[in-house]
C-alpha cells in the first residue's frame, strides 16, 4: 500500500467551482427554480451552469468559467459525458443526462451503482465519480481529469484509482464504516458505502479530540503510522465535504474554477470549523487559545443537524429542503422588495394624485380665468359698444346742436308744412302753410321741439367739456399733491357720472330724430 | 390804459350788449300760403334755394296771416298777441310751443355762454 501524507492533499480554498456553485444557488430566482425536476427537460440556465461545475468535477471541463450558457466547450464535455454514461449524445442537457449528472458529481445524491455498474459502457463514467469522490476524501492525490490527458497516463491512473479503492475499503475497515466485507474494486456494496455520505459519517459518533480521533475509535485497530495518515486525511476530507455541503467556506479535494491546485490550506478548514461552532454555539470547543480541533463531536453534530432539519442524504444537491430555503430567502427578499415597490408605488402614486390634483385646480383655474376674461371681454365689448354708442351720439349731438344754433332755417321746415326761423337771438319765426293738416303741425312742433332738445343737450355737453377743461388747466396749474388730487376725485366722479346721464340722453334723442318717433 | 385792456373792455362790452340781447325773446307766428310764395324762388349761382332766401320770399310776397306774437322779457314781462280765429287753433297751440322752445334754447344758450366767460366776467 502507498504511503499517503498530509502534504499530498494540500488544499486552497479560494474560488472554486463550489463557489460558483454556491453564487449559481443564491442566484436563484423563483422563476428560474424549476422544483418538479422531471416536469420538463428545459434545461435553466441554472441548470446550465450546475452541469457546468459537475462536468468540471467529474474532468470533462479542464476549467469552470462559471458562465450559465452553454458553449461550444460545455457542449462537447456534455456529449462526451453523455457517450461515457450510455445517454445519447445530444449536447442537451435533458432530464436524463441531469440525472445522470447528479448522481455522479453531486455528493447529495444517492446512486443507483447497480444500474451504473451493469453496463460496458456507463462503467467509464461511473469510474470517474468514483475518482471524484476518492479524490475529495483525500484518498486520491488528483482529480478526474479530461480524457487527453487520461491517453498519456492511462496506466498510472488504473493504479492510482486501484490504490484508491484499496484504501477506501482500508479506511472504511479501520473506522468501522461498515458492517460488510468490502472488497476493493468497483463493486456495488463499495459504490453504495463511497457515495453515502450519511454512512460515511455516522460511524464517527465517538468521542475524541484533535485529529488523533483514531486513537480512540472503538472500532479502529490500526498499528501501522500509515494507517494513521490515511485515516488522518480521510477523516478531515470527510469534514471538508460536510462543511461544504452545509454551506461554509471549505470545498473538498482542492479544485477552483481555473483547474486543480496543487496545495491544500489547512486554515480553511480551521475556519469553517470555528465559524460552524459559532453559528451552532458550540463555544466550548474552543481551546484556551481560541483554537479548535477536529474529533467526534463534529460528526455527531452532523447527526444533530440531520435530525433537526430532517435532511436526507438521499436527496439530490438541489433536493427541495434547500431549495424550498432559498426561495423562502428569495420570498423574504422580495417580500422586502415588493414592500419597496409598494411604497415607491405609493409615492408615486401619491405624486400622481398630487400632480392631477394640481393639474385639476389648474384647470379649474384656468376655467375661472377664462370665464371670467370672457365675461369681461364681453364686459369691454358691451362697454366700448356703448361707450361708441354714446360717443356717437354725443358728437351727432353736438353737431345737431350747431346747426340748430348756427342755421337761420330750423332743420325739418318744409314748405308744404311750416317753416321756422331761428335769429342770432334766439327769436323764432313760425310760418305755418294754411294747407298743413293738424296732425302735420304737430309733428313739426315735436320736430322742432326735439332738436331743441338736443341743442339743450349740445349745450350741456359743450359746457361739460369746458368744466373738465378749466378742472384740469386748473389742476395742472396748482401745485399737485395726493391731498389735492383725492379731493379733486369726487368732482371728476361727478363730472363722469353727468357726462354718463348726457350721453344717455343724447343717445335716446339722437335714437328718435333718426327713428321720426318725436319726442314730447 | 394800454391797448390790450382797451380791446378787452371793449370785447366786453360787445359781449354785454349781445346779453342784452338775449334778454328779451320774440316768437312770431304767421299762416298763409307759403307754397305759392316760394315757388319761384330762385336759388344763386344756380343752387337750390337757401332758407333764408325763401324767408325772405315769403314775407315780401307772401298774404300772412298773424297768428300769434310773443315778447318774453328776462324779468317776465309778457307782450302776446294770440288769433282767436278758430281755424288758427292747432297753430296757437304750435306756437305756445314754439314759445317754450324759445325759452329753453335761449336758457341753454345763456347758460352756456355763463359757463363758458362766466369766470371772464367775474375778474
Amino acid at each position: 500500500m502507498p504511503e499517503l501524507n498530509s502534504t499530498q492533499f494540500d488544499f486552497q480554498f479560494t474560488a472554486n467551482p463550489y463557489a460558483a456553485l454556491g453564487g449559481a444557488l443564491d442566484d436563484l430566482t423563483e422563476r428560474e427554480l424549476i422544483l418538479d425536476e422531471g416536469a420538463s427537460d428545459r434545461p435553466t440556465r441554472v441548470r446550465t451552469g450546475i452541469a457546468r461545475t459537475y462536468l468540471f468535477l467529474l474532468g470533462y471541463l479542464q476549467k469552470d468559467n462559471g458562465k450559465r450558457d452553454p458553449d461550444a466547450a460545455y457542449r462537447t464535455a456534455l456529449r462526451d459525458f453523455q457517450g461515457d454514461a450510455g445517454l445519447s449524445e445530444s449536447a442537451e442537457l435533458n432530464s436524463g443526462t441531469w440525472d445522470a449528472l447528479t448522481q455522479l458529481a453531486a455528493f447529495d445524491t444517492p446512486i443507483d451503482a447497480r444500474n451504473w455498474l451493469h453496463s460496458d459502457v456507463k462503467i467509464v463514467a461511473l469510474k470517474r465519480a468514483v475518482h471524484l469522490r476518492l479524490f475529495a476524501l483525500g484518498l486520491m492525490a488528483t482529480p478526474p481529469k479530461p480524457k487527453s490527458r487520461y491517453a498519456a497516463k492511462q496506466l498510472q491512473f488504473e493504479k492510482a484509482f486501484e490504490k484508491g479503492l484499496e484504501q477506501f475499503v482500508r479506511v472504511a475497515s479501520l473506522l468501522g464504516l461498515t458492517s460488510d466485507q468490502l472488497q476493493a474494486g468497483l463493486n456495488e456494496s463499495l459504490l453504495s458505502l463511497l457515495f453515502d455520505q450519511d454512512a460515511l459519517t455516522g460511524g464517527l459518533h465517538f468521542h475524541g479530540s484533535g485529529f488523533r480521533i483514531f486513537d480512540q475509535h472503538p472500532g479502529f485497530r490500526a498499528s501501522q503510522d500509515s494507517d494513521s495518515k490515511l485515516v488522518h486525511l480521510f477523516i478531515k476530507n470527510l469534514a471538508k465535504v460536510e462543511l461544504w455541503l452545509l454551506g461554509y467556506g471549505v470545498r473538498p479535494g482542492n479544485f477552483k474554477p481555473e483547474g486543480h491546485a496543487g496545495r491544500d490550506n489547512e486554515e480553511g478548514l480551521h475556519s469553517a470549523l470555528k465559524e460552524f461552532c459559532r453559528d451552532r454555539n458550540l463555544d466550548s470547543r474552543f481551546t484556551g487559545n481560541n483554537d479548535i480541533s477536529l474529533s467526534s463531536w463534529f460528526f455527531a453534530e452532523l447527526g444533530k443537524i440531520n435530525t433537526e432539519q430532517n435532511v436526507s442524504r438521499d436527496d439530490e444537491i438541489l433536493n427541495e429542503d434547500v431549495i424550498v430555503d432559498v426561495l423562502e430567502n428569495r420570498k423574504k427578499l422580495r417580500k422586502l422588495d415588493t414592500e419597496y415597490r409598494s411604497l415607491g408605488a405609493r409615492l408615486l402614486d401619491g405624486i400622481k394624485r398630487a400632480v392631477r390634483f394640481f393639474r385639476n385646480l389648474f384647470r379649474k383655474f384656468s376655467r375661472f380665468v377664462k370665464r371670467v376674461l370672457s365675461n369681461l371681454s364681453r364686459l369691454l365689448h358691451r362697454s366700448a359698444l356703448l361707450v361708441y354708442r354714446r360717443l356717437k351720439a354725443v358728437i351727432l349731438a353736438l353737431k345737431e346742436g350747431g346747426e340748430f344754433l348756427f342755421r337761420t332755417i330750423i332743420k325739418g321746415s318744409n314748405p308744404e308744412i311750416a317753416l321756422m326761423a331761428k335769429d342770432k337771438d334766439f327769436d323764432l319765426i313760425l310760418l305755418a302753410n294754411q294747407r298743413a293738416d293738424s296732425d302735420q303741425l304737430a309733428r313739426f312742433g315735436a320736430s322742432v321741439n326735439l332738436r331743441a332738445r338736443v341743442f339743450e343737450l349740445a349745450c350741456k355737453i359743450v359746457s361739460r367739456l369746458l368744466d373738465i377743461v378749466k378742472f384740469s388747466l386748473r389742476l395742472s396749474g396748482s401745485v399737485l399733491s395726493w391731498m389735492g388730487v383725492l379731493l379733486s376725485l369726487p368732482r371728476l366722479w361727478n363730472w363722469v357720472n353727468s357726462v354718463l346721464l348726457i350721453s344717455s340722453e343724447a343717445e335716446q334723442l339722437m335714437a328718435a330724430l333718426e327713428s321720426g318717433s318725436y319726442i314730447n | 390804459m394800454s391797448g390790450e385792456e382797451a380791446g378787452f373792455k371793449e370785447a366786453l362790452a360787445k359781449i354785454g350788449e349781445k346779453l342784452r340781447d338775449l334778454s328779451e325773446l320774440n316768437v312770431r307766428t304767421y299762416t298763409g300760403d307759403i307754397s305759392a310764395a316760394v315757388a319761384d324762388v330762385q336759388g344763386t349761382d344756380g343752387k337750390p334755394p337757401t332758407a333764408k332766401q325763401v324767408m325772405d320770399q315769403v314775407f315780401q310776397n307772401g298774404d300772412l296771416e298773424v297768428v300769434g306774437l310773443t315778447s318774453m322779457m328776462i324779468d317776465g314781462d309778457i307782450d302776446e298777441f294770440i288769433s282767436n280765429v278758430d281755424t288758427h287753433k292747432d297753430l296757437v297751440a304750435v306756437h305756445t310751443g314754439s314759445v317754450k322752445t324759445g325759452q329753453a334754447t335761449r336758457s341753454a344758450a345763456f347758460e352756456l355762454f355763463k359757463s363758458a366767460i362766466g369766470d371772464l366776467i367775474k375778474k
